[in-house]
């Protein structure tokens, strides 16, 4: 019996006996309204899963007009509109910061690695490869929540070539990616203006505030939604040559908390570092003790294509 | 889109109660197998929803903001007490299958089944099978992450298939 006939067989069953479920009346009968308490003041946890919180990500890089991502909501402001300047965003309050022990995920492949640090509240950089080698702090050690886990990871993609490195990058704005659920891409095109060179795999990122400090967020090698997470390959960029790079995140359900100025690359190979300004990208409203999905940013390995970017 | 909040809150509230009543009724009963359960967590799903209408007043989708609450009240049930076993033998008697593929037997065997699932096996079932959301609204929905849909969706696939077998095989006497 495989997947296929389950499901069939399953949504079958559920087919009928759906004539069996209590009905309106049934229901209503006995709901007492009246004597029920008024509405508190309670937060419930991004509630508004539905309708569909909008993003407006104005990025402008280099000179590039604003690019925006996702529609804005009818009865909400754009996002762009609404948010505070930069320097007045509000930063996430440090409050007495809660402490958690980072768990042991030595040996877990990526998503279970993932969610047991997401599950404590730890925030983390993954690298891209199969199996957790090894932690930074290692397992058991008390730090504060939303602090960073750097994770090494088996299996990375090998390089090949020469290095492409951060002077002889100029990055701007890439083609517009189709949020498919509302999730947050944003995309990169990565010209070399230098000699021929490689880029293999995905770079490390950083977003940071207008005050300098980075947003909470954690930051995974890999794709998400309409992002491919194929296997990186070794993309060669001819002088001239360009690549490209996503970001992308499931939405910010429960509203933004802060907002980046700055978006820190650094290139795989070279370690060198290329700072782009003006690049908005939200950290989202964190509404429990494990972290917001949307504060997972999923950052592409480098691309030749647009094609190979997305998934098909 | 909104909710309309007229002059008395409870009239207004009833009235979008009975448009939804049925289909949270449905849904009760696909996640708990129970029909005085599902009624139970329908009732507590609406009075919940009744407490926050301020915020049911400012969902866009009314419908989908129902159901949220339905799951998520759900899910707290199930936290607070470790409740209720599902028979085996299945007590309802529906009408007679519709042809041999689809035989009545069958889907009772599926059925109950479905009641030896864990409670998250069986919602992450329902939200994607019975509903139709995708892996990111049903972990929105049940408030964890989209590869514990994937996981708590193919776990209970499995055990329903091997349920299914073991089910076929004791019935399946010379």
């Amino acid at each position: 019996v495989n997947d296929h006939e389950t499901v069939e067989a399953l949504r079958r069953t559920m087919a009928a006996h759906d004539a069996e479920a209590p009905g309106v009346d049934d229901v209503l009968a006995g709901l007492d309204l009246r004597g029920a308490p008024t509405p508190r003041a309670h937060r419930w946890p991004a509630l508004a899963a539905a309708a569909a919180v909008a993003a407006v990500l104005a990025i402008g890089v280099v000179a590039v007009p604003r690019l925006t991502s996702d529609e804005p909501a009818p009865d909400r402001p754009p996002v762009a509109s609404q948010a505070p300047s930069p320097s007045s965003a509000p930063s996430a309050s440090p409050g007495p910061a809660r402490q958690v022990t980072v768990p042991d995920v030595v040996g877990l492949g990526r998503e279970h690695a993932v969610e047991a640090l997401d599950k404590v509240g730890l925030n983390m950089l993954v690298p891209a490869g199969d199996r957790v080698t090894a932690t930074d702090p290692a397992a058991g050690t008390e730090v504060a929540a939303a602090s960073v886990v750097r994770l090494a990871m088996s299996g990375a993609p090998a390089a090949s070539g020469t290095p492409c490195r951060a002077p002889d990058l100029v990055v701007t704005t890439g083609p517009r990616i189709e949020p498919a659920t509302g999730e947050n891409p944003l995309s990169f095109r990565i010209t070399n203006k230098g000699r021929p060179c490689t880029l293999t795999g995905s770079p490390g990122i950083v977003l940071r505030a207008a005050d300098g400090r980075p947003l909470e967020l954690s930051y995974i090698a890999g794709g998400y939604q309409a992002v491919s997470g194929a296997p990186a390959t070794p993309v060669r960029l001819a002088s001239a040559g360009s690549a490209l790079l996503a970001l992308d995140r499931y939405r910010c359900d429960a509203g933004y908390s802060r907002w980046s100025r700055t978006l820190e690359i650094t290139w795989p190979g070279s370690g060198t570092t290329t700072t782009l300004d003006a690049v908005r990208y939200p950290q989202c409203t964190q509404d429990g003790p494990s972290l917001d999905p949307g504060n997972l940013v999923y950052v592409s390995p480098v691309r030749a294509t647009y094609r190979d970017l997305l998934v098909h | 889109m909104g909710v309309q909040m007229g002059t008395d809150p409870v009239d207004a509230f009833e009235s979008l109660a009975r448009e939804h009543a049925a289909e949270l009724g449905r849904l009760a009963y696909q996640l708990t197998g129970d029909r005085e359960a599902a009624r139970d967590l329908a009732q507590d799903a609406l009075l919940d929803a009744f407490r926050h209408r301020d915020r049911l007043a400012r969902a866009e989708h009314p419908r989908a903001y129902l159901r949220r609450v339905l799951v998520n009240r759900h899910l707290n049930n199930h936290r607070r007490r470790r409740f209720r076993e599902v028979p085996l033998e299945h007590e309802h008697a529906g009408p007679a299958g519709d042809g041999p593929e689809t035989s009545y037997g069958d889907r009772d065997l599926v059925w109950s089944a479905l009641g030896g699932l864990s409670q998250r096996q069986r919602t992450a079932l329902v939200l994607r099978y019975y509903v139709g959301l995708d892996d990111a609204e049903s972990a929105r929905l049940m408030g964890c992450r989209i590869p514990t849909v994937r996981s708590l969706v193919s776990r209970g696939l499995a055990a329903l298939r091997t349920d299914r077998r073991l089910l076929d095989e004791r019935g399946a006497r010379p």
